[in-house]
Formats: structure tokens, C-alpha cells, sequence
């Protein structure tokens, strides 16, 4: 018999949280102080802002398609090719995605940490790593998501509270950087930021409380709203820009800085278990979206046998970029600036289109009843 | 079966990672690297550097419950190279462990090499992961390499305990301020201050009969030298730590531009907020026909000091304004002292002495802290204490700000400085009953 796969609520919001928020591990603030400079902890506030009122619109429209996933909605809109091709997109999205964000996330272990393993291994480790939360499927992933998400949180506060007493508000001064227009221009990419969010319309059909989708999205964005912006604000509060866009790391900076009296010091230990921790559920998370998308797309049976190739292929992928730099350019000049189109246009495209096609179906049939 | 072999597959996944992540290509003993306490950098011939490496001897610090030799605590080895890190991997190749900066306390430049500059140096280390945001960082008056062979620490057996408490000795001495390394770079990167670094120097005075002739080259606040009126090596001192750290050096950028004594540190103490509780003499008063300063003239007989330990009350207050291209920046502070000693027979215990104490100490504070100022205005045009932090805050673009230029506009400020002082306390004696009150003048 098969087993039914069951996502509670607050799994599926960790799940989310985690999704969101490992970038903050990376480079985010140091990405946002570089495009908005002393106001970036705006331009974050205003991007979160932005995508909980856009989370909000196809929320609304999803309404209409309740216990169905973004992939049966497209298949609705526009058939069978549409769930493929919608899949596929999805689907390289994630493909895209995750070998940078393993190449990041590796390149910083080497960088911080494992200082002269060569960097296939590290990767390797993530992989392996990767595959076994992969393996062990949604339902184990969201559940450590709902175990570690807390304890990392409180870790991650306690980084930033520690920050506390080196805030100099003069650093975020001038307030508004480089004037309005140009937070607002290099908003729109960052909308990219919170591009996870389609992981939500695809475990709609697993959620305990199906019609609880709407409060999940909208709790999870205005809880790693406000984990982006007071990360980036503490950053900022610490090291003015443009010092601010210098560090490759800016959270294991601020980890690295802090001390108090003479024992209360190195406590970035705290923050590369945080790292670690947060890097292999998001990885494992974005590998069983892979398989799943894929095994949604082409309607097969089962996804585990998908699980090793496509590890084998996110590594080789994520062994492309040549350095550091390359893979930090993959990510910041093509994913933050076109992932957005995918993962909120898209889905408000199909979302649409599937209303629309309802519609007149519904019509057609009313039409054919009140002719009969 | 299948079920069983899946979840054995996954433990031995998990275990391979578990051991592999614990660093195998990484791992390194402890006793296979060689812990830098301090750096030394000083100019070498044709552009060169020659650095100075203080590594701990762990033996000789001691091991477990034996007592270590503070003598042999530490080894100094010194090398000419071009760069930071080619001098690391020379030492590398005459000892038999790895060279090591992850306990490093102190990078010490010379002043010669500040003169021209430290940026080169100073990225070097912010971006190598080893040396720590807060490793302190000073400005050896001499030869650095010179001032690290003279470290003798005799109370702490130690080295890199050492050095850090000698650096922060300025949270009860007054007399330098905080020097890390992320600080510094701060302050150089930053378009509203500048840095500054402790000053350190060796002191070789042998006997007290050379005192004079140190005495004699000091800066003197009026006619009398007080204890802060000193900088790293000029201290009338003798001591088996021949090490000093008294005085700022001033950096305009990332150049070295002065130097203040140890007074003047306690003013940049001040005005930043980052004085701790110190002791602090000054002319008493009614004692003051015995003191010539130079607003307070008298007669020179006799001097009569009051000590006190000072703190702040408040923290500082710094206000900016724009007179056309004349910044005016207001400095308020308030502090809060306790009485320590009282020199001459003057009762202090009743209100309106105790007012009259508490002014004149008010007005000696504020003059030198103007003074202070004025200073870094005239002589180092440079912003050390970060008073365009508050006109920063008054601009909306960024663009606006840097067109503005303040580090131009600070060599033409003009300083209005308030500061008051309440006395708290007067130790564990309400009043002093003098001798000669009881005995007569001639005691």
C-alpha cells in the first residue's frame, strides 16, 4: 500500500524559512549593500514587501484550484505539454540553482574552514550529504527542517544580537544611498531572492490543511522578510559602505568580530555548524524538487531511482564554474536577475491562464445545459 | 530486506560524511605549527620588509601544572622579504613546524613604514583568515623588530596573555585607546573618521639619575610635567618589561601623520566615549599660587595636585554644524570623578568647595580637550575622533555626501567644547584633618 505523504503547517513554513534564508549565510547582505549601498536594509525591506503583496495575488487566484500543485494547474491552463514544459522550467530552475549554491556553499567551507582539501571532495560531501536527505524524501526533510529551523534561528539571532553593541547608525547613513529610483530598479531582481517560493505551489497537495497554503506563504516571507532585513541592517550597522562590500562572507564576518572579555570570542564555530546545517537541507530540499519535478513532468511512478543522476549532475555542473568568482557572477548577473520571471511571473502566468480556461469551460458547460 | 539494505546504505552514507567532514586532508597537530604572538614590520633595503616573528615557545610557557621559563617563553626570528607571506614561508623552511597566526595578538609597524602608508599591509592581513578582526595593532616609535626583542614580560608567563592586557591597558590607564585591526581599517575605509593605533616604544632608561634629561624633552603642561605628559619611550621609567604603550599615532588615510601623548589620549579617550575609570591628577585649585599651567598662573614653590578617578557620566555628545564651508562642531562631555588624594589643606567636603573643585576641574578638562582638538585640526588635519559622524547623518544621497568632501572641510572647523564633572565620591574618607591644624605649621 502506498504511503500518503502528510506535511504539517509549521514543517512546511521551516521548510520555506530555511529555503529563503540560507542565502543570508552567504552573500546576501554584501550583494544588497553592493546595489543599494548605505540603504539596502530599505530596498530588502521593500522587496519583501513586494513579494508578500504579489504572494498575496496568487494566493488569491490559487484559491480556485484547491489540492492541486503549480504543475496540475499548468496542466489545466494548457494541457499536458503546458505541465511539461511549466515542469521543465521549474525544473532547470532548480537545476540552475542548486549547483551554485553547492559551489558557493563548498567554496566557503574551503575558504573559512577545510583549507586544503581539494574542492571536488568538499563538494562530494555535500552531494552525499544531499542525496541522503533526498532519499529519504519530503516528508523526513521538512520534519528535520521543523527540528533544526528553531535552533538555527535562535543561532543566527544570537549572532546578530551579539553584533549589538558595535551598531553605529551613522553607517547607514545617507539614508537614502543611492536615491529612490535606483533602490526601486535594483528591487525588481532581488524579488529573485524569495524565488523558493514556488517550492510552496508544489507541496500544496501534501499539506495537512490544504487551505492553510495562503498563511504558510505569507508567515514565511514575513518571517525571513524580517530575518533579510535585520541581518542586512546589523550588517550594515557594523560596517559602513562600501567597507560593507568587501567581505565574501558577511554574517561569518560579523560571527568572526565578536568578543566579549577575553574568553567570549571565536564564536563563528557556532556559525558554520549553522552554515553546514542550513546548506544540507537546502541542498537535499533542492535535490528532491529536481527529482520531483521531473517525475511530476513526465508522469513517472517513482522519483528515487532520479535521485543519483541528478546528484552526479549537479556535481559535475557545480564543477564547472572555474572559481570562485565565476560561480558568484553565475548567480548574481543571470539567476537574481531572470529567476524572478520564472518563479513568480510564470506561476501567475499559468495561474491565470488556468482561471481563465476554467472559466470557459465552466461556461461552455452552462451554455451546453441551458441549450439541452 | 531491501528496507534494511536502504537504511544500512544510509548509515554508511552518513558515516563517511561524519569522518570526512571532521577535516582529514586538513588535519594538522597542535604541536605541528608554530604560534606567531606578535609581528613585527619594519622597512627593509630596496622595498623590501623585514618582519619579525614572536612565536610562542609552548614548552616553556609551561605545560599543565609546571611552571614555565618566561625567559624562554618566546623566540624572535627576523627576515628580509618582499611581501608579508613570502617571509612566512622563508621562516617555514628553518623551523620544523608551520608558521601560524591564529593566536596572534599584536601587528606591529614601525613608524618609519607608516609614514608611508599601510594600506598594502593592512589589506594583506584583513583578507588572510588566520589573523583575527581584533588582533591589536600599534605604531613601534622605533624599529619594530627591536621593541619585540625587548619584551620582557616578568608578572605573566604568557606572551600572547600579555600583550593582551598590555593593550588594553587604556581602559584604566587612559593613556592609548583601542587598536584592533578591524577597527583600524574601519576608521581608514570610513569618509566621515580616521584611525588611529596605540604607540609603543621600549623604554632604556637604566637609573633614575637619567630622568631629568627625559624629563626635560617632554611636552610640558605649563610648568609642571603630569603623568600623561609622556609618550611610549620617553617615560621616566625603569623596569625590567622595557616595552611602553603611551600616546596615539594619528593616521590621516593610511598614512601616519603624528603623535600624541599620553594626555591627549585621554582627550581622544574622551571625546570618543571610550574611557574607561582612570586615575587622573591635576593642580588643586587652592593649591594653584603653587602651579603655573598656562591660563592658570602662580607661583612655583610648592605643587599641590588633586587625583582623581575619572569615567564617563555620559556618553559624549558631538554636534555639527555648517557656517558656510566652517564646520562648527559643538563637543559636550560629561564625567564623573571620584577623589582620590587631595595634596594640599584645602577641605573639599562641604558644598561650595566641593563646586569649586568640581569647576575647576570642569574648565581644566575642557581646555584640554580643546587643545586636543585644535591639534588635530592644525597639525594633523585629520577627523581621528569622528566628528563628521553626525553631519553624515543629516544627508539624504550618498552622492550629495562624498561631493561634500568633510575630510576637506574638518582643517577649517571650529570646536565649541562644554565639559562638566560631578565628584561622586571621596573614597573612604568624608574629610582630612590637616596635621598642621592640630600641630601647627612647622608640624
Amino acid at each position: 500500500m502506498k504511503q500518503k505523504i502528510k506535511i504539517g503547517n509549521f514543517e512546511a513554513f521551516c521548510l520555506l524559512i530555511n529555503l529563503f534564508c540560507s542565502k543570508l549565510i552567504l552573500d546576501f547582505p554584501r550583494n544588497v549593500a553592493e546595489e543599494a549601498g548605505t540603504a539596502a536594509w530599505i530596498m530588502v525591506l521593500l522587496v519583501s514587501a513586494a513579494v508578500f503583496v504579489i504572494f498575496i495575488i496568487i494566493a488569491r487566484i490559487y484559491k480556485n484550484f484547491p489540492q492541486k500543485d503549480i504543475l496540475d494547474v499548468a496542466e489545466s491552463g494548457i494541457g499536458e505539454a503546458g505541465k511539461i514544459i511549466a515542469g521543465m522550467l521549474f525544473m532547470l530552475q532548480f537545476l540552475y540553482l542548486i549547483p551554485i549554491v553547492l559551489r558557493e556553499f563548498a567554496e566557503d567551507i574551503k575558504v573559512v574552514s577545510l583549507t586544503t582539501t581539494p574542492i571536488s571532495i568538499i563538494i562530494a560531501l555535500f552531494c552525499i550529504g544531499m542525496l541522503t536527505g533526498a532519499f529519504l524524501g519530503i516528508e523526513t526533510l521538512v520534519r528535520i527542517n521543523a527540528m533544526a529551523v528553531p535552533v538555527l534561528a535562535a543561532a543566527f539571532i544570537f549572532i546578530l544580537l551579539l553584533s549589538i553593541p558595535r551598531f553605529d547608525l551613522s553607517k547607514i547613513a545617507p539614508w537614502l544611498g543611492p536615491g529612490p529610483l535606483v533602490i526601486i530598479k535594483k528591487a525588481v531582481p532581488n524579488i529573485s531572492a524569495y524565488s523558493e517560493l514556488v517550492a510552496l505551489l508544489f507541496i500544496i497537495p501534501f499539506l495537512n490543511e490544504k487551505a492553510n497554503y495562503a498563511s504558510i506563504g505569507k508567515y514565511a516571507i514575513l518571517v525571513s522578510g524580517s530575518f533579510f532585513t535585520f541581518s542586512t541592517l546589523t550588517y550594515m550597522l557594523v560596517y559602513q559602505y562600501p567597507m560593507a562590500t568587501e567581505f565574501f562572507l558577511p554574517i561569518y564576518q560579523l560571527a568572526r568580530s565578536i568578543r566579549i572579555g577575553r574568553f567570549f570570542s571565536r564564536i563563528e564555530a557556532i556559525f558554520i555548524l549553522v552554515w553546514a546545517s542550513s546548506a544540507f537541507l537546502y541542498l537535499s530540499s533542492g535535490l528532491y524538487f529536481i527529482s520531483y519535478l521531473f517525475k511530476k513532468s513526465f508522469g513517472l511512478k517513482t522519483q528515487k531511482p532520479l535521485l543519483i543522476p541528478f546528484t552526479i549532475l549537479i556535481f559535475s555542473i557545480a564543477m564547472i564554474p572555474e572559481n570562485l568568482y565565476t560561480a558568484l557572477q553565475l548567480e548574481l548577473s543571470y539567476y537574481r536577475n531572470y529567476a524572478w520571471i520564472i518563479t513568480i511571473i510564470v506561476p501567475l502566468f499559468l495561474l491565470i491562464t488556468a482561471s481563465v480556461r476554467t472559466k470557459v469551460e465552466r461556461r461552455n458547460i452552462s451554455n451546453e445545459a441551458d441549450n439541452k | 530486506m531491501k528496507r534494511i539494505i536502504n537504511k544500512s546504505m544510509i548509515f554508511i552514507l552518513m558515516l563517511l560524511v561524519f569522518f570526512s567532514m571532521s577535516g582529514c586532508f586538513d588535519s594538522i597537530e597542535v604541536d605541528e605549527m608554530a604560534y606567531v604572538v606578535s609581528l613585527g614590520v619594519d622597512k627593509g633595503s630596496g622595498g623590501n620588509l623585514i618582519l619579525s616573528f614572536l612565536i610562542a615557545v609552548p614548552i616553556s610557557v609551561g605545560v599543565g601544572g609546571e611552571v614555565g621559563d618566561v625567559e624562554k617563553s618566546t623566540t624572535i626570528i627576523t627576515v628580509e622579504t618582499p611581501t608579508i607571506y613570502g617571509g612566512v614561508s622563508i621562516v617555514d623552511t628553518l623551523i620544523s613546524k608551520r608558521i601560524n597566526f591564529s593566536h596572534a595578538k599584536l601587528i606591529l609597524i614601525s613608524k618609519e613604514l607608516a609614514q608611508e602608508g599601510v594600506e598594502k599591509y593592512i589589506n594583506a592581513f584583513i583578507r588572510f583568515r588566520e589573523f583575527r578582526p581584533n588582533i591589536y595593532i600599534g605604531i613601534s616609535r622605533g624599529k619594530a623588530e627591536e621593541f619585540l626583542k625587548a619584551v620582557k614580560p616578568v608578572l605573566e608567563i604568557n606572551p600572547a596573555k600579555f600583550f593582551e592586557l598590555f593593550m588594553v591597558s587604556y581602559k584604566y590607564t587612559g593613556y592609548s585607546s583601542k587598536s584592533e585591526l578591524e577597527h583600524f581599517y574601519m576608521n581608514m575605509e570610513c569618509t566621515c573618521s580616521q584611525p588611529v593605533t596605540a604607540l609603543l616604544d621600549i623604554n632604556e632608561l637604566s637609573d633614575s639619575s637619567e630622568f631629568s634629561r627625559v624629563l626635560s624633552g617632554t611636552d610640558m603642561d605649563g610648568k609642571s610635567t603630569m603623568e600623561g605628559n609622556y609618550k611610549a619611550g620617553e617615560i621616566p621609567i625603569i623596569s625590567d618589561t622595557k616595552s611602553s604603550n603611551m600616546g596615539l599615532a594619528a593616521f590621516r588615510g593610511d598614512k601616519m601623520v603624528g603623535e600624541m601623548d599620553g594626555r591627549e589620549a585621554l582627550s581622544y579617550l574622551i571625546v570618543t566615549g571610550q574611557l574607561g575609570r582612570v586615575y587622573y591628577s591635576l593642580p588643586d585649585p587652592e593649591g594653584s599660587e603653587t602651579y603655573m599651567p598656562r591660563e592658570f598662573q602662580g607661583l612655583v614653590n610648592e605643587k599641590y595636585y588633586v587625583s582623581l578617578r575619572l569615567g564617563m557620566a555620559r556618553k559624549p555628545t558631538v554636534k555639527v554644524s555648517m557656517n558656510g564651508d566652517k564646520p562648527i562642531i559643538d563637543v559636550s562631555v560629561f564625567l564623573e570623578g571620584d577623589i582620590l588624594s587631595i595634596d594640599s589643606e584645602q577641605d573639599y567636603s562641604s558644598r561650595e568647595e566641593l563646586n569649586k573643585l568640581e569647576r575647576f576641574v570642569s574648565d581644566y578638562i575642557r581646555r584640554s580637550v580643546n587643545d586636543f582638538l585644535i591639534k588635530t585640526r592644525d597639525e594633523f588635519k585629520s577627523d581621528i575622533c569622528g566628528t563628521g559622524k553626525p553631519l553624515k547623518k543629516t544627508y539624504i544621497y550618498w552622492d550629495d555626501w562624498m561631493a561634500f568632501r568633510w575630510m576637506d572641510k574638518y582643517e577649517n572647523a571650529e570646536f565649541n567644547v562644554t565639559a562638566k564633572v560631578s565628584i561622586r565620591r571621596s573614597g573612604i574618607v568624608e574629610k582630612q584633618v590637616p596635621l598642621s591644624h592640630m600641630k601647627g605649621k612647622d608640624k
